[in-house]
């Protein structure tokens, strides 16, 4: 349905980003997974189909999830940027452009409709 | 009246008729470049003498300052204040204070407010617990607010003056925490004071490792709902498999609050995983040295174990009277690990139709958690399942060196 569109998870507890994966399959769409920022941007040089980042922001390493967000944005400005916390200080001006937050633990069904929505080009909600 | 020997041999143009901004660095290039009739203080140019002033002062000095002016309380800032912005540093320029600094302007309302009304004020070592990074910082100030004019003399925004202490004040709390540990009987007020301080920074600290792992628990049992659900054949299954799981993963956290959630022994994680499933004493040999993993490690390890331990109660070595099952590890000196569960005595096993949650959870997703690689061999003699990775150190223990104290 939504071909050469694939989505990127980041998150660094393995068994959330498979539940994640799973929930992106769901969507009909193709999915990577990635435990670390630095993973994350290996994986977007080699995949020219990622057009969705779905990234938690509390991560290991020197970059978290938010800077891995304004990376993104910077390095590929088109690609869809979702960011998942299960902290609610975060605020709409940490956030890149365009990036659509999701509180954690968020509705499977949330996420699936703004995956959705992102491939098929409707802008997301934010 | 003659001027000072300062003046001597500079020449002085009039600076607000020309380029105001000049000298700025980069933020004076910033502001010259930003669209300002988009605020309520309108183009730069047509600024009034008041805010050019103001606005040279504030980009020509080294010292961290910022302003705010007009009915919006507009901010304008300097070079030297962009590292205290953290990731707003891109987005604070020609917003409104409450915008730019949302997390604490409750906290600052109050002084603001005394500034406007003419008032100068100055706080030391304020405590402002801010999220410019993304998370929750405790950060600690030390500034100044003092009105600031228009040409007709009305107040019209407040100058800050500032400069961060956060690295200052968790320094002295170091300091005083040593000096109390090395001192039995530390008297005195100041002493004191510093203990206490120490004392409710530790507070912060546990507070928010504590909900760091209250969230992480609770992303975990989300997951293994939402995959237990997944591949349920009945809602009487998904209700008894997610009640097994949940449990080994309480007992998991059992073990790791007894540790301080630094680490966990590789025996105390087996015996618990294995413990429901234990009815007599021959069933299970467990043999292995003593060595440590790190918290993640230990929930991922029980998991695995208790998935292991259900299939052989519903179609291994633990599905009859005969069956018994061996764990055993090795540990060498570079941490590598290699673990065994091996099932003899059960019924002849075959490898199961569909691949479920059960099975991805015992060789992709445990082996993430060491860093290595799982597998079963569905021996007709027995399930064996390998894994082989690495023994971690939690990201806790690595912390454990910079944070200020940590509960015991």
């Amino acid at each position: 349905m939504f071909s050469n569109c694939a989505v990127l998870v980041v998150e660094d507890e393995p068994l959330v980003r498979l539940d994640a994966m799973d929930l992106v399959t769901d969507s009909g769409l193709s999915v990577y997974g990635a435990p670390d920022a630095a993973t994350a941007i290996t994986m977007l040089e080699r995949h020219a189909d990622i057009r969705i980042l779905l990234a938690d922001i509390e991560m290991p390493g020197a970059m978290n999830g938010l800077k891995l967000a304004h990376a993104v944005r910077e390095r590929w400005p088109d690609v869809v940027i979702l960011i998942a916390s299960g902290n609610r200080g975060v605020l709409k001006g940490d956030m890149p452009d365009r990036a659509v937050f999701f509180l954690k633990p968020y509705a499977p069904s949330a996420i699936m409709q703004c995956l959705r929505d992102s491939a098929s080009g409707t802008p997301a909600a934010a | 009246m003659i001027a000072s020997e300062a003046w001597q041999g500079i020449s002085i143009s009039p600076l607000l008729a020309g380029d105001f901004l000049s000298g700025g660095g980069r933020l004076g290039s910033a502001i010259r470049a930003f669209d300002w009739a988009s605020t309520p203080l309108g183009p730069c140019d047509a600024w009034p003498p008041s805010l050019k002033s103001i606005s040279h002062l504030v980009v020509t000095s080294k010292q961290p300052m910022c302003f705010w002016w007009g009915p919006h309380l507009t901010k304008i800032y300097n070079d030297a204040y962009v590292p205290i912005l953290g990731a707003r540093a891109d987005r604070a320029l020609g917003r409104p204070f409450k915008d730019v600094w949302p997390d604490v302007w409750p906290d600052v309302l109050p002084l603001v407010r005394r500034a406007l009304a003419g008032e100068g004020t100055w706080n030391e070592d304020m405590p402002l617990l801010m999220t410019r990074n993304g998370y929750s910082e405790q950060t600690y100030w030390t500034f100044s607010y003092s009105p600031l004019c228009d040409d007709a003399g009305r107040i019209a925004g407040l100058l800050n003056i500032v400069t961060e202490t956060t690295g200052a004040v968790n320094g002295r709390a170091t300091q005083a925490r040593h000096a109390a540990a090395s001192d039995t009987r530390f008297a005195g007020a100041q002493r004191h004071i510093a203990a206490q301080r120490v004392l409710e920074e530790e507070q912060h600290v546990l507070q928010r490792e504590l909900s760091h792992r209250m969230k992480n628990t609770l992303a975990m049992v989300q997951a293994i709902v939402s995959q237990s659900l997944r591949h349920a054949e009945s809602l009487q299954q998904a209700s008894d498999t997610i009640a097994g799981r949940l449990m080994v993963l309480s007992r998991a956290q059992d073990i790791l609050t007894a540790t301080d959630w630094i680490s966990a022994e590789v025996e105390a994680v087996v015996e618990h995983a294995v413990a429901p499933h234990r009815d007599e004493d021959a069933r299970f040999t467990i043999a292995g040295p003593p060595a440590r993993m790190s918290a993640r490690q230990a929930l991922g390890l029980s998991l695995a174990v208790h998935e292991l331990a259900t299939n052989a109660a519903k179609y291994g070595a633990l599905s009859n009277d005969s069956g018994s099952v061996s764990i055993g590890w090795t540990v060498n000196e570079a941490k590598d690990f290699r673990f065994v569960w091996h099932e003899a005595g059960g019924p002849a096993v075959a490898p199961p139709g569909h691949s479920g949650f059960g099975s991805r959870l015992t060789q992709r997703i445990v082996a993430e958690y060491f860093s290595g690689r799982a597998r079963i061999d569905y021996d007709t003699a027995g399930v064996v399942f390998t894994l082989e990775g690495r023994l971690a150190a939690d990201e806790a223990m690595e912390e454990a060196g910079t944070l200020p104290n940590r509960a015991r």
